[in-house]
């Protein structure tokens, strides 16, 4: 008779490929830190400010990511409500059909220095233009996720500015932590840092900053929507997707910087940015 | 192996890089039995590092940094399961930290447990691998994933079973030894 331990025993033998240095290993938990310190030292000072006078616009700091410091709006408890005046989730046709001006949008957001250029799923420049990406998430239900990806590029580096729009977002009731919805959307594979939920012109907003290895930084901005959510991501480093058959059913896999590109230097845009990106009307029909 | 607190940054870096240095491999390797995947194994504990770095002036007991690095581990390795999009090549292409892992010998009963497993869901997984991988308690398994040790028991039977149906015919006899 074969025991557990003598079955698991088994695995002890499994030839293993060589760990990464400990000077790696360091350097990226030393990142993460410098950065979780950063953001925490900027969103502190965004309360601060909405405590001492309601003002809705922060002094000039030097952003952590190296750009400049854009109007802020204050933070708020993570525990709020959606509005009813929130828009409802688009139909997946209306989504894709509207596609192109998200793509435009996407590009217009990327700041003077970097270039945009529409890209494909798995991280090339779109030959052919604007183009975006749906798939149902759940047939049954109709969930989909609409993509759209733009690549952001300062020579020599590529990084990547990506919009969704779903219908496969959880209930948000009054008093819902919005930190707990969904956290990782968009971003998944990244280590999250700090979690704060800012009001921009009336719209919340979830910010998620991360990091993710040789991603490099990645910012996630979601307003949730009524049956859904509008979300903007940006990365130092390029995601591409695909989708593998596998004997269970199709899966999304998530590839990282899939032709070796270098990453940015730093992300085009602060958390304050893309939570104002994430809050523009036009990403929606 | 100790651990001791000096303070200050560079005593915290010298520190983590020597446990690091300790116990990655281990680490590495439990994440590698829990999934399956060298590149996700990979990922896994980077992520767990990255983790105990940002929580390491909070950790007055050195001593237990080896429990919550498993912890983290088996944590980071659940909400990975939950993820609809399944992730793939973290690293850059021809990496030299991976892809290179060849095979020469062979394993009937490594095979075997890597394809059951493969097949059990994530949370009886990782108490299978805790209890007969990491050959820890019920009592740490339950400290690790935050349930009861009755949870643990249930779960490994469940787990055993699983396995069991999983490799059917290749392995009818394994036995439930540890399980209570």
């Amino acid at each position: 008779m074969t025991s557990a331990r003598d079955l698991f025993g088994a695995a002890g033998d499994t030839p293993e490929p060589p760990l990464r240095s400990s000077a790696d290993v360091l350097r990226s938990a030393r990142r993460a830190a410098r950065r979780r310190g950063h953001l925490q030292a900027l969103l502190g000072g965004v309360t601060l400010a909405a405590v001492a006078g309601g003002a809705t616009m922060l002094m000039p700091r030097t952003g952590p990511m190296g750009v400049s410091p854009q109007p802020a709006a204050p933070a708020v408890s993570s525990a709020v409500s959606t509005p009813d005046a929130e828009p409802s989730a688009p139909s997946a046709t209306s989504a894709h059909a509207h596609a192109g001006s998200v793509d435009e949008i996407l590009a217009d957001a990327v700041p003077a220095g970097f270039d945009a250029e529409p890209a494909t799923l798995t991280g090339t420049a779109s030959a052919h233009g604007p183009v975006s990406f749906a798939w149902a998430v759940d047939v049954a239900k109709g969930h989909y996720r609409e993509l759209s990806l733009v690549r952001v590029t300062k020579a020599p580096g590529v990084g990547l500015l990506m919009a969704v729009v779903g219908n496969d977002g959880p209930t948000i009731e009054r008093g819902t932590d919005l930190c707990t919805a969904m956290p990782t959307l968009g971003i998944e594979g990244a280590t999250n840092l700090t979690c704060d939920v800012v009001d921009t012109d009336g719209v919340r907003v979830r910010v998620v900053t991360g990091t993710a290895g040789a991603l490099g930084d990645v910012i996630s901005a979601v307003r949730f929507i009524h049956g859904g959510y509008v979300e903007v991501v940006v990365s130092q480093g390029l995601r591409a997707y695909r989708q593998k058959a596998t004997s269970t059913g199709a899966i999304w896999q998530i590839s990282v910087n899939p032709a070796g590109e270098p990453i940015l230097d730093a992300l085009p845009l602060t958390a304050r940015q893309l939570a104002a990106l994430a809050a523009e009307p036009g990403l929606l029909p | 192996m100790a651990f001791l607190r000096r303070g200050g940054r560079r005593d915290q870096d010298a520190e983590f890089v020597e446990f690091y240095e300790a116990r990655a491999a281990v680490l590495r390797k439990t994440a590698f039995v829990l999934c399956g995947d060298w590149h996700l194994a990979e990922d896994l504990t980077q992520t767990t590092f990255t983790k105990l770095y940002l929580a390491w002036q909070r950790l007055d007991r050195h001593d237990q940094l080896d429990r919550y690095a498993h912890q983290v581990l088996v944590r980071a390795f659940l909400d990975e399961g939950r993820r609809p999009w399944r992730r793939e090549h973290s690293t850059m292409p021809d990496s030299p930290l991976l892809d290179h892992v060849v095979d020469t010998r062979h394993s009937d009963e490594r095979d075997l447990l890597f394809r059951g497993l493969a097949q059990i869901p994530k949370r009886r997984r990782a108490v299978l691998v805790l209890r007969y991988w990491q050959d820890l308690s019920v009592d740490q398994v339950a400290e690790i994933l935050e349930c009861s040790p009755g949870t643990v028991r249930s779960q490994a039977s469940r787990g055993l079973d699983d396995l069991r149906a999983a490799l059917g015919d290749s392995l009818h006899d394994l036995s439930w030894g540890g399980v209570r």
